[in-house]
This record gives C-alpha cells, structure tokens and sequence, in this order.
C-alpha cells in the first residue's frame, strides 16, 4: 500500500480521493493539501512503519518511538479516508467551534455494556472482533477522571490473515460533580500470541477535554 | 410548473450502471474526458453523463472560472431557492458566482457525490454534495479579507434538462463558514433580520408560502421497494410521531452521523440527539418530504438523498436561544450511504444561520 506509505514520508500520493478526509490531531481536515499540512507536523513517526492491510482498508503501524498509526479506508486502491492516532501535538490545533448534542447511547435503563457493532456492516471482518472488543473496554484512557459510563462503537473493522484490526470511536462520560461527555478513537490491532495492541487518538482526546461544552449555536 | 415525482421515473434507480457516483474516485479520473455513455437530449457533447455534466460544468464555472457558462448551463429565468430566500435568473447565478470568486479565488470545489434520478424523459434532477475549500483572499463585504482558510459542505438539487439548470435548491452549512472565519452567527443573523424588516416586506412572502405547503402534507413518499423508504420513514417516523427511537433503528448501531453547524457524532443515539434539539426549539411541527433519489455506490452500498422541509413554531428554549414565538421553516438535504439496507451515514445541511435569521425576526412575518 505504497499511498500510505508516501503520506508517512511526507510525499503526496497519486491514488487519493479529493474528499478524502483525514480525523486526528484533534481536528479534521478536508482535501490533499491540509492533510499533508497535518501530518508534516510530525515528520517521519510512520517511517518504515508496518502495514496490516485488506481490499479496503490498510493501516501503518509504528514500529519505533509511542504508539502511533495511520488507518484508512480505499476504494478500489484509492485513498478516501484516513484517520491519525497517536501522541499530540506540542503545540494543540485551535478547537473548532460546534454545537454540541446531548445524548443518551443506550435508550434504556439497563445500559447493557455491549459495543455498537453491527458485524454486515464490516464485510471483510471475519469473526466476532471477541479479543478487541474486551481490550477496548477494559483499556485505561488516562483521563485523569472517573468514568461513570463508557461506549464503543465499532467505526470500522477488518482481518488481515490471523489479525483483526479494529477502530474504535469511544465516548465516555465522566465520574463528577459536573460530569463530562468525551470523544475519541482507539484503534485495536490483535493477532494470535500476543497481547492486542492498542493505539489512542492522543490528541481527539486531549481536544475533547479541552472543548467546553456547548449545545447550543 | 409542476414538479416531478420520482415516482414518474422513467428509469429504476439503478439503472444506467456505468454512470459512476464521483465518490472515491481521484480526481484526474472525474475530469478525464469520455465519450457520451448515457443518453443526454440537448447537452453539449463534452459531457458523458449526467454525473460528468454535474461534475465538469461545476469544475468549469468555478475552478476554470468559465463564469459566462452559466448563461449556457442554467435557465434565462432559473428559480434559485435557499433558506434565506428565492432568487431568480441567470445573471443572478452569475453575479452571485463571481462575488464569491473574487472573495474566495481559489475554492476547490469537491465533488463527494451526485446522487440523480430522472425523473421524465430527459428531465435529471441531481443532488450534489459538495465540499469546498477556499481561502478567504478579497473581501467580501462582511468581514474583510480574514485570510482564513474555509471549509464548507453545500448539496445543490438541480432540475436539469437539455443542459439547462431550470431550478435549483442549494442548501449550506454557513453557521461552519462563518465559525471558520470568526464570525458570530448571532451578530450575522440579527443584522440581516434588521435589513430584512426594511423595504417592501411582499419579497419575503416566499416564506409564509412555504411553510403553508410543509404544514399542508407530507409530500409524496417512496415507493416502499426503493432504498429511499426506509431513510424517508424514518424521518416521517421522527418529524411526524415522535417515535424517535424506532426511527433510529434505521441506522446502523454506529451510524456516523454529520450535521451543520459542526455536529459530527456516532450512533442512533447521537442521532436522535440532533432532532431532539431541532424538535425541543420547534413546536406544533410539520415536515415535507420534497424529493428522493438513489444510486449505487461501489461495493454494494447504495447512496440515497432526501430533499425535506420541517416548520414548526419557535416556542421552546435550547439550540437557539430563548423562544421567539415565531414561524420557522429549515429546508435540508439529506444524504445517506446504506450498507445492507441500514445506514451507516448520514450528512444533512442545511443553513443553520437563516434559521438565527428567522428567530431574530427576519425574512418577513
């Protein structure tokens, strides 16, 4: 998957969609040039990375320094999608302004503790995502705060030969006085005789903290 | 004239499979030139079909900057109709272009899809997602020159016949527009309602118009075998009867879900969030459905678009402030990519900022 190769060197790919969005650095960006703008803005962390890939969708892996990988989606080889995960900026994006929703996952009381994963939506799964599914609950965000509630929501899954490699949107709402709602994605990469590797969205989630929260325009 | 149903459709919405969505294409790919594969009575022979035309006389007029195009591509007396009120002609469209251009030379204007029906022979009627990004370089009038750069999602429904646009509906997410350039939508919509209490108060009686026809019935529904139905009951199940939750089941448990003004969420509940705070701000509701359309899209998804309308009486607190009182109308599009008969996205606009406008006390009585 040389496309997503040339984005990690910093090079501009030819297969790729001019609505290709890319979600991370706690921010989106729209179209070729502001998705190259973000991720020259950490030069190299995906270099010699390794790639896990199927017919639609590839991810690249860092092989050295934090956790930090590259997921996207293709269309018949061409790039339409991308999402970063990883450390943080040093220095944050600004947050953009929206109005915020207030939600309730679960539409009952009994809030049963299942991901929202409809398995047909991921043709080129092949299983129950079992592994993934218990290590993105169990995973420790290091909010710094406690979670009263936590969800899941299976945004994008594949196998590649015995890996099955999975993206997680997660919302939390935390354990306070004035409690919070959080957003974030976290990939899950889990093959056989090893732990699941587990790569968070660093900086969704320190923008998420850093948003006050406003339901209103 | 009277408007077409796509129940009269002269094809399946299937049909023509080589006409190909733009979605995931590059774009040397959408600008490639290509013999004619569909046929178009009237159009100039550079276009293939009528996803080409949509695509290339949009790359034409706004990237090339062919503006005088439009005197060949749109109706002399085009009807032109957006949240903030109806224009009419083509020198409108033109005019209308080049203030933008000047304001925003280098938009990009992207296409993320053209969802199309036709709906009699020879008569398209194409719903177009655009997002356009831009730098703010000349002044527009409102904020100066801000330099910033401008990402903005706007779907144009156009009636298309031998070449022409003969009418068009274009909604806009300006509330994310003018948030990218710091602008306060607030500030902006309390200052148009001020012109608009100014002058001749019959041009804005389009609005009294529209909300009659909403509140006189819901328009006519999809036939229950095209993909259509289920997103159009859906939200006849929500808008309608309040059965939000059953609505919801339409979508895939982690459907992700983008609506204006930057809301951008997963899930059915995140979802029934988003009309939650629509219906709260607007009682004794009614909603039109006023056009649907489907198209394959690869692997098997299949992509649909609703044209809908929603009034409602400004009486509750929350999104928008404190209740008006007044009459409110919101014209959306809907676009949705269905996986198996569910949905998995959902990206409706409309013009969050004409809503402000309407509750500010403007665009008429």
């Amino acid at each position: 998957m040389s496309v997503l190769r040339d984005l990690a060197a910093g090079r501009r790919p030819h297969a790729i969609a001019p609505h290709c969005r890319l979600e991370g650095f706690g921010t989106e960006a729209f179209a070729i040039e502001p998705i190259m703008s973000l991720l020259r803005s950490t030069p190299r962390e995906l270099t010699g990375g390794t790639l896990v890939e199927s017919a639609g969708a590839a991810v690249l892996l860092a092989t050295q320094g934090r956790p930090c990988a590259l997921f996207a989606d293709l269309n018949d080889g061409v790039l339409v999608r991308l999402w970063r995960l990883g450390p943080p900026l040093a220095e944050p994006l600004p947050v953009r302004p929206r109005v915020d929703v207030a939600v309730d996952h679960d539409l009952s009381q009994l809030r049963p503790a299942r991901p929202f994963f409809d398995p047909a939506a991921h043709p080129e799964l092949h299983g129950d995502l079992g592994g993934a599914i218990e290590a993105a609950l169990a995973f420790d965000l290091a909010t710094g705060e406690p979670e009263l509630r936590r969800h899941l929501f299976v945004r994008r899954a594949f196998t590649s030969g015995d890996t099955d490699v999975a993206l997680f949107g997660v919302s939390i709402l935390t354990d306070a006085p004035r409690r919070r709602p959080l957003d974030c994605n976290l990939l899950v990469v889990a093959g056989p005789g090893a732990a699941p590797r587990m790569i968070l969205d660093h900086a969704g989630l320190a923008a998420a903290q850093q948003r006050a929260w406003v339901p209103r325009l | 004239m009277q408007p077409l149903s796509p129940a009269d459709a002269v094809a399946p919405w299937d049909a023509n499979p080589g006409v190909r969505s733009p979605w995931g294409r590059t774009a040397a790919d959408l600008l490639a030139e290509r013999p004619r594969i569909q046929p178009l009575k009237g159009f100039k022979p550079v276009y293939a079909d009528i996803v080409d035309y949509i695509v290339r006389c949009t790359h034409r007029i706004w990237e090339q900057k062919d503006i005088g195009l439009c005197r060949t591509h749109y109706g002399a007396d085009v009807p032109m109709h957006t949240l903030a009120g109806p224009s009419r002609g083509v020198e409108a469209v033109v005019q209308g272009t080049v203030g933008a251009l000047s304001a925003y030379p280098d938009r990009v204007v992207v296409s993320e899809d053209v969802i199309w029906s036709e709906d009699a022979p020879g008569t398209f009627h194409s719903s177009h997602r655009i997002t356009s990004h831009s730098t703010q370089l000349g002044d527009d009038g409102a904020f100066g020159a801000t330099l910033a750069p401008v990402t903005a999602t706007t779907i144009a429904d156009c009636l298309v016949r031998e070449n022409r646009i003969v009418e068009e509906w274009l909604v806009r997410d300006n509330a994310s527009v003018l948030a990218a350039m710091g602008g306060d939508p607030w500030e902006v919509a309390r200052a148009q309602a001020a012109q608009d209490g100014e002058g001749d108060p019959a041009r804005h009686a389009w609005r009294a118009a529209a909300i009659a026809e909403v509140r006189s019935g819901p328009g006519v529904m999809p036939d229950d075998a095209h993909p259509a139905a289920r997103p159009a009951a859906m939200l006849r199940a929500a808008f309608g009867d309040d059965r939000y939750g059953e609505a919801a089941c339409a979508l895939s448990p982690a459907a992700e879900i983008r609506w204006p003004s930057g809301r951008h969420g997963l899930g059915r509940g995140y979802w029934i969030g988003c009309l939650l705070q629509l219906r709260a701000a607007l009682h004794d509701v009614a909603w039109r459905l006023d056009h649907h359309a489907a198209r394959p899209l690869p692997g098997g998804d299949v992509a649909v678009a609703l044209r809908w309308q929603l009034a409602g009486r400004h009486g509750g607190a929350g999104v928008w402030g404190p209740p008006s009182g007044r009459d409110i109308l919101i014209m959306a599009v809907s676009h949705y990519r269905l996986r198996g008969g569910a949905i998995i996205e959902d990206t409706t606009v409309f013009d969050e900022v004409a809503v402000l406008r309407q509750v500010a006390g403007g665009l008429g009585a």
